[in-house]
């Protein structure tokens, strides 16, 4: 099972989220710089608020997008199931408790002391104060504004007294006595009729304006407090001065007196005071609207980032966790050379180490009981092609006498295939292969003979057309393994047959050291005899004797030449192998009997035949004895006739001597190759056996076969020169045995 | 020469421009306008209590490019200043350096409601065959208001008055 990449890393990894981010970074950057570079300049500070009000905004929203992907993203890895997912929601619910709870605590506080001192600032009795303070300004101002209006009132009157030529001159008196520092008197479309100003004045004749002129038109008169840019508070009372003629043009007087600079000042304190704390007044509203959003932003700030963070520093713990479930499946799916990276050097850190510890130990196990496993294949596969090409047979039978396993050589011992008996009883063996019911019944009796004990016995069967004999040796298998038993036989046929040429071989050297010797004296006795004997005897006597003696010598000549044979048989000299051709040396052979076989024989000598190793005296010896053979049973023959036919068959060399004689008596025919085995009344019944004796020197076989209605034949076969090695290979297995 | 759109309804509380009209003088034009003023009853309190307000009068005149972007070819501001002074109680229009006192909001209102601004653009800046559109508008400046207050005028429709874009079509 493949494990998806952890979400959180893989929502960092979106380039589209990281970039959201850098862009927050930068944001809080430029925050923080305009905040250090504007905190000392209060002004500055107020001119930047709305950009850093927007600055916030925007980092809050990113924010905001941030944590929401990841938590949209969260809740469907959740809803998947992907492993880390539930550590990671619990480890942010973590962090933004830990992040809400005292923001939480610091904002109520914050907010609840803001709004306190806010609201702290803001007084009845401060309120009545400043108020007070301005009206009293205000009457002050008031005051002086009616002293001059009364000096006004009686400066007008008094003009009105005179006629207007003195009237510059009665103006400068009269300002002189009210102490004004500036008059002037005007017409009543504004036309300055007359001025007079004060040494410390620098006030400028200032015109009336169209209202105020229209006011004092209407009887009334204007007075007022003006401020003055740069020049403070000036008093300024209009009057009309009264007409005492109706042909007389209206007046109007202007007196200007400034108010007292330190006056001024006070009253312009106790204004911007009143001022001041009335804009506070009105943006009361503002200022806590403005720090509740300040300390909100600041909020929703420290949680975003708290839960912006708890989702980086979640993931980066739950990395090495999903690292390691990862690795724990890869090790339960078998594959143990995955190592979780070691990161950090914590509990997590030693973990993941102790893990990979115990992984490599795993694997080291694993591989240890991999190879013991190997070793016992090994081991079993050695012991098992050790059993297959053992030449013995080996059955192995269970406790119920069934057949459980049998080796190649069984199988090629006995030619029989085991495949079909294989889980079979005994008993049923003869309905599968009946070749094999007399084995059955001797295994069976032999195992219910000895019990628990080894056993061996020799067993005759027919094979092949022969006669095949075995040595069986049974023995039960120790109880505790597996119960059963194991039975191995050998072919000891060829063994058998050697050791009993061996014996032959034997009687047969002995046989002729111990005739030969007493032979030469009894012949030359015998002539002895006669020669002595034969002038004094006559007649009759000398007949019987010459007839006796005659006897006698032949007789000997003839143990002779039976010793002779028995010596040959018995000898064992070293053969001389070389290659020849075995058409050449029939050929040889034959020219030798060419008086006696005459046309009798035929040769059917196949052309281009291989060559074969061999002993040319050796193989001169086998094909006489086979022609002698075949004269002597052609004996009484009417159509005498002997064909020796060479050939190639498969990879060998044939010889085969044909003749329509009497051929093998049938009772002989399984013992045809053993030494004194004979049907001639004369014969030595050597011929054959010297002849095997020969070829399976030479790693051939030999065939005996009746031939129907009259003869046999004798097969030899020999391996071709190609086949050198394999003809010694056989000769040295000849000799072992 | 002289264009004139007829005049619109006028609002209950805020700045609506009632008329407006561009005058050829000697070497120049001139720009003679009328609005409707009405401040909010917030405005006018904290006009009351010492706060002074800043009014904005925008003027821009446009030739129209159906090719490109509109070619500006004038753009003037005209701020006024109306204050209170409690010590005084008196109400003053300043402009620049320039001012002038009132006894009452209404009178110090009815300079700000008939606007006169002289060499407003020179003669040959209008070209024969050619149209151009002209836009006016009077808004109270919040920008120019203390600190705290303007955190509370964002959004507020007590605080931010001022007529939209009065637009006429100039023709030489």
């Amino acid at each position: 099972m493949k494990l998806t990449v952890p979400p959180i890393r893989a929502a960092l990894a979106s380039p589209i989220l990281r970039y959201l981010a850098i862009l927050c970074v930068a944001l809080v950057a430029i925050t923080f710089f305009l905040v250090a570079s504007s905190s000392s300049n209060p002004a500055r500070f107020a001119e930047r608020y709305p950009i850093l009000l927007g600055l916030n905004g925007a980092v809050a929203f990113m924010l905001t997008v941030l944590v929401v992907y990841q938590l949209v993203t969260l809740r469907r890895s959740l809803k998947a199931g992907v492993f880390g997912s539930k550590l990671t929601l619990r480890l942010v619910l973590l962090f933004a408790l830990m992040a809400v709870v005292p923001g939480a605590l610091i904002y109520g506080l914050s907010v609840q002391f803001m709004t306190r001192s806010i609201e702290s600032w803001f007084d009845v009795r401060v309120d009545k104060a400043l108020e007070s303070g301005l009206s009293l300004s205000r009457g002050m101002l008031d005051n002086m504004l009616r002293e001059l209006a009364a000096k006004s009132d009686r400066m007008a009157l008094s003009l009105s007294t005179r006629p207007a030529s003195e009237h510059l001159a009665a103006l400068n008196t009269l300002r002189e006595q009210a102490g004004v520092p500036e008059a002037a008197l005007y017409s009543q479309r504004g036309r300055v009729l007359a001025f007079s100003s004060g040494k410390t004045a620098g006030l400028m004749p200032e015109a009336p304006g169209p209202e105020v002129l229209r006011q004092i038109r209407a009887q009334q008169s204007y007075q007022a407090v003006e401020s003055v840019p740069d020049k403070g508070l000036i008093l300024r009372v209009l009057v009309a001065v009264p007409v005492v003629s109706l042909a007389e043009e209206a007046r109007v007087l202007q007196v200007l007196q400034p108010v007292p600079a330190q006056l001024t000042q006070d009253a312009e304190a106790v204004l911007s005071g009143y001022r001041d704390y009335q804009e506070l007044t009105l943006s009361r509203r503002g200022l806590k609207r403005l720090y509740a959003l300040t300390l909100t932003l600041t909020l929703l700030l420290a949680l975003l980032s708290a839960a912006a963070l708890a989702f980086v520093l979640s993931a980066r713990l739950s990395v090495p966790l999903g690292e390691l479930v990862e690795s724990t499946r890869a090790v339960a799916s078998g594959d143990f050379s995955r190592r979780a990276a070691v990161g950090s050097r914590d509990e997590i850190g030693m973990l993941t180490q102790s893990f990979n510890s115990m992984t490599l130990q795993l694997a080291e196990a694993r591989a240890a009981a991999e190879r013991h496993e190997a070793d016992l294949a090994e081991a079993k596969a050695y012991f098992e092609s050790i059993l297959a090409n053992l030449s013995a047979g080996v059955l192995a039978f269970d406790e119920h006498q069934r057949l459980r396993s049998a080796n190649r050589s069984a199988g090629n011992v006995l030619g029989v295939d085991f495949a079909p008996l294989l889980g079979r009883e005994l008993a049923q063996w003869h309905e599968v292969e009946p070749g094999l019911s007399e084995l059955a019944r001797l295994l069976e009796e032999a195992s219910s003979r000895s019990g628990s004990g080894v056993w061996e016995q020799q067993l005759e069967r027919p094979h092949r057309g022969g006669t095949q004999q075995l040595l069986l040796r049974g023995t039960r298998l120790p109880a505790g393994t597996s119960e059963g038993r194991v039975v191995v036989f050998d072919d000891i046929t060829h063994l058998a047959q050697a050791q009993r040429a061996a014996a032959w071989a034997e009687v047969a050297r002995r046989l002729a050291h111990e005739i030969r010797n007493p032979l030469t004296p009894i012949q030359l006795s015998a002539e002895r005899m006669e020669a002595k004997l034969a002038a004094k005897l006559s007649g009759a006597d000398a007949e019987a004797l010459a007839r006796s003696t005659r006897t006698i010598v032949n007789q000997v000549a003839a143990l002779k030449s039976m010793v002779d044979a028995f010596s040959q048989y018995a000898r064992n000299p070293e053969p001389s192998m070389r290659e020849l051709d075995l058409n050449a040396l029939t050929r040889e052979v034959l020219t030798l009997y060419e008086s006696s076989l005459g046309r009798t024989a035929r040769l059917e000598l196949a052309p281009e035949l291989p060559h074969i190793v061999g002993d040319a005296s050796q193989l001169r010896q086998v094909i006489h004895n086979l022609l002698q053979n075949a004269q002597d049973a052609l004996a009484d023959t009417e159509r005498p006739r002997v064909t020796i036919a060479t050939g190639k068959v498969g990879d060998g060399v044939e010889l085969a001597v044909t003749d329509n004689g009497t051929g093998f008596p049938e009772h002989m025919m399984q013992r045809v190759f053993e030494p004194y085995v004979t049907s001639k009344p004369r014969g030595t019944g050597l011929g054959l056996a010297i002849v095997k004796k020969i070829i399976e020197e030479h790693g051939g076989e030999v065939r005996v076969a009746n031939l129907a209605p009259a003869g046999a034949r004798v097969t030899l076969r020999f391996p071709a020169a190609a086949g050198r090695d394999r003809a010694q290979g056989a000769v040295a297995q000849a000799k072992s045995r | 020469m002289l264009v004139l759109v007829a005049a619109q309804p006028a609002r209950a509380q805020g700045i609506d421009v009632r008329g407006a009209a561009l005058v050829a003088a000697e070497d120049g034009y001139y720009l003679e306008a009328t609005f409707d003023i009405a401040l909010t009853s917030v405005l006018e309190d904290a006009l009351n209590k010492g706060v002074p307000l800043h009014f904005l009068v925008e003027f821009e005149l446009i030739r129209p490019r159906w090719y490109w972007l509109n070619e500006k070819l004038v753009n003037r501001e005209q701020r006024y200043r109306l204050s209170y002074n409690a010590l005084t109680r008196q109400y003053r229009v300043g402009v620049g350096t320039l001012y002038q006192n009132f006894a009452t909001l209404g009178e110090a209102l009815e300079l700000l409601k008939r606007v006169r601004l002289p060499d407003i653009f020179e003669a040959g800046t209008l070209k024969k065959d050619n149209t151009y559109s002209a836009g006016l508008r009077m808004r109270l400046d919040t920008s120019q208001l203390p600190r705290p207050f303007q955190l509370s005028t964002v959004g507020s429709r007590d605080w931010n008055i001022g007529s939209d874009w009065y637009r006429w079509t100039v023709a030489p």
